[in-house]
């Protein structure tokens, strides 16, 4: 009797059995309708064939169950009903034609739009982070209207709560590397080596790298939760309509936070990455001295202050992307877990990415 | 409920107004005006179309034609400008409250206050809880939002929303989420404060008992073409208005039209 949902990937199947009366009509409308709502542009499956008789009522419903998905652009099937009750149902859609987001797809527009959007996307994703920047800057020379409170504790989750697994995690990576290198080294008897490559692999790139993973993982998605949340309680209108930027207000603070952090965190990364390398050296007889020693005459401030403005640049684009999905947050009940997966992901890509044009930069530089 | 003293100052005017999302219309030909101390109910089914009316108002969403002046600006052709003195002129109270939940309750009120910069601390401190004195909330505004119940987040959104000394207030579905004590005791507070603070009210709500309480005028929105169906008191409205009005407002749920404006 009851109507009954199952979301399989990306559809909503809306199944109905028994008799669609007006009484049932009325109790079940907000109800399947909010439902074909929530589906978005997504695709949804209407299955009648359980059903035994269908009012006028019912009829109706069923036609705004399909205004509501077409409306929103998405598509909608419609099984087991009757010629005649599909067509009726069709000619109510007609009644009221949208006036926009007619589309009739192909796999060549398909694609077309999906790079739109995508290229959409980015550009507006620098663009929010150019923003976010420009207010940082703005922030440092009006200390009082930054949000003091926010900033600390961002920091303090953002810094001192992630120092732990970060140093874990980038000591991991440079015993791997180390171990991992030795064999290949040893093949021209220049395992003695491997002092200079590690402050070179981990003092350059994988210490700010790997701080930068967790970044995203940590800030990162816990941004997106919190704006997204305040998105959908309706705070972050509450702040615009008092007047209060909520970019400046919310973003602001947490992309600080997570610039002043971050640098400090992937120093202590990168110093835990090469006493992570020191260990299978270390089974071979080098003293941890000699060690160090070895490291530090490969490197050079420049290399070290590479990884610093690395860690940098990861932390407010990281910060940025987080921010900035969180705002985007739609309404709907999946809606913040989706701008959290989003963070994490889109942070993820756009560090390894940007790692890439980094590396290609300071080489053009001669870094 | 009409009061006494009432100026003739418009603070609102909706002409020929449509108001709806990337240039899709959810509702078209709405025509009213508030005068100033009013409290004005925006009323109607579900998914009639109220919270896109309200956001347009409160200058979240940009109407799509017609005229809407709020607090003397013009909003569909005004601009960014005018959208800052509009914000200056409103306090608005979200369904939910909308308390920022890492504050107290006194920072909630004193929020824009301090990034307003005109006060200082002891003197925006006192504003905050003379604010909540009038809600009933001064014993608790040190605790933190979660720890009050919704109604009291309600209020205190109420005594946020006049922090900035606003021309008109907008409340959005008090009565949602509330037991029929809590609302009536809410509609009780902003009857209150309408009369003794001289501000403008506009509410949205479609909770019958709270309209024939605090209303002194209402618009209801609604029907078929998604426009208004009627202006007026909601006594007039309950005697003479359009039969699907007059049935929305004795509650006579085969009413068809109403039930078909909802979506
Ligand atoms: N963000 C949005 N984008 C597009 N359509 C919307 C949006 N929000 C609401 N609507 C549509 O506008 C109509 C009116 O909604 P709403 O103003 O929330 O109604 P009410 O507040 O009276 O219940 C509904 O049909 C709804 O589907
Ligand atoms: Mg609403």
């Amino acid at each position: 009797m009851s109507p009954d949902m199952e979301s399989t990937t990306g559809t909503t199947v809306i199944a109905l059995e028994g008799a669609l009366d007006d009484g049932r009509v009325r109790d079940a409308w907000e109800d399947l309708v909010g439902r074909a709502r929530a589906a978005g542009s997504g695709s949804v499956v209407v299955d009648a064939s359980k059903l035994q008789t269908v009012s006028g009522s019912g009829l109706l419903l069923l036609a705004e169950i399909r205004r509501t998905v077409v409306w929103a652009g998405g598509k909608i099937e419609m099984r087991g009903l009757t010629a005649d009750q599909a067509s009726l149902v069709e000619r109510a859609v007609g009644h009221k034609p949208p006036t926009a987001r007619v589309k009739d797809s192909t796999f060549v527009s398909d694609v077309g739009e999906t790079a739109f959007r995508l290229l959409h996307e980015l550009a507006d994703t620098v663009r929010f982070i150019g923003e976010a920047a420009i207010d940082l800057v703005h922030a440092i020379g009006h200390p009082r209207s930054l949000r003091w409170r926010d900033l600390l504790r961002v920091m303090g989750q953002s810094g001192i709560d992630s120092m732990p697994v970060t140093c874990m995690l980038s000591g991991i990576v440079g015993f791997i590397i180390a171990y991992q290198m030795m064999p290949a080294l040893d093949r021209y008897g220049a395992a003695d080596q491997t002092p200079t490559i590690m402050g070179f692999a981990i003092i350059r790139e994988l210490g700010p790298l790997v701080t930068a993973i967790i970044l995203a993982g940590r800030s990162g998605s816990a941004f997106a939760a919190e704006i997204g949340t305040m998105k959908v309680t309706e705070e972050v209108n509450a702040l615009t309509t008092m007047g209060l930027n909520p970019e400046r207000y919310l973003v602001t603070p947490r992309v600080l936070a997570v610039a002043i952090t971050t640098p400090l965190l992937s120093v202590f990364a990168s110093f835990a990455g090469v006493l992570g390398g020191w260990l299978p050296m270390a089974a071979r007889g080098m003293s941890l001295e000699l060690y160090l020693q070895n490291v530090r005459s490969s490197i050079d401030q420049v290399d070290f202050l590479q990884g610093v403005f690395k860690a940098f640049v990861f932390a407010v684009v990281i910060g940025g992307i987080g921010c900035r999905s969180g705002l985007k947050t739609q309404v709907g009940p999946g809606a913040v877990g989706a701008s959290t997966t989003r963070a994490v992901v889109a942070g993820i890509v756009a560090i390894i990415v940007l790692d890439g044009v980094l590396v290609g930069l300071f080489h053009t530089l001669g870094i | 409920m009409l009061s006494t003293a009432r100026s003739t100052e418009t603070v609102i005017e909706a002409k020929d107004l449509s108001v709806g999302y990337e240039g899709i219309p959810v509702l078209t030909g709405i025509n009213f005006t508030v005068a100033s101390g009013e409290v004005f109910v925006i009323g109607g089914g579900s998914g009639c179309g109220k919270s896109t009316l309200m956001k347009a108002m409160i200058t979240l969403l940009p109407p799509i034609d017609g005229t809407l002046r709020i607090a003397g600006h013009e909003l569909v052709t005004g601009g960014e400008a005018v959208v800052e003195s509009v914000r200056h002129s409103i306090g608005v109270m979200y369904q939910g409250g909308a308390l920022f939940g890492g504050l107290t309750v006194l920072e909630n009120v004193r929020l824009a206050m301090e990034e307003n910069g005109l006060y200082t601390m002891n003197e925006m401190n006192s504003l905050a809880l003379s604010l909540l004195a009038m809600v009933d909330l001064d014993e608790h505004c040190n605790k933190m939002p979660s720890a009050l119940s919704g109604g009291m987040q309600k209020r205190a959104a109420v005594a946020r929303a006049l922090a900035m000394n606003p021309k008109i207030v907008f409340l959005d579905e008090p009565s949602a989420g509330l037991d029929p004590i809590s609302s009536a005791e809410f509609d009780q507070m902003v009857v209150r404060l309408a009369r003794s603070t001289g501000r403008t009210f506009v509410v949205v709500t479609h909770e019958l008992p709270s309209i024939f309480t605090i209303a002194d005028r209402m618009v209801v929105l609604g029907g078929e073409n998604k426009t208004q169906l009627a202006i007026g008191t909601p006594k007039e409205l309950l005697e003479s208005g359009p039969t699907d009005v007059r049935r929305f407002l004795a509650r006579q749920p085969e009413d068809q039209t109403l039930q078909g404006a909802a979506s």
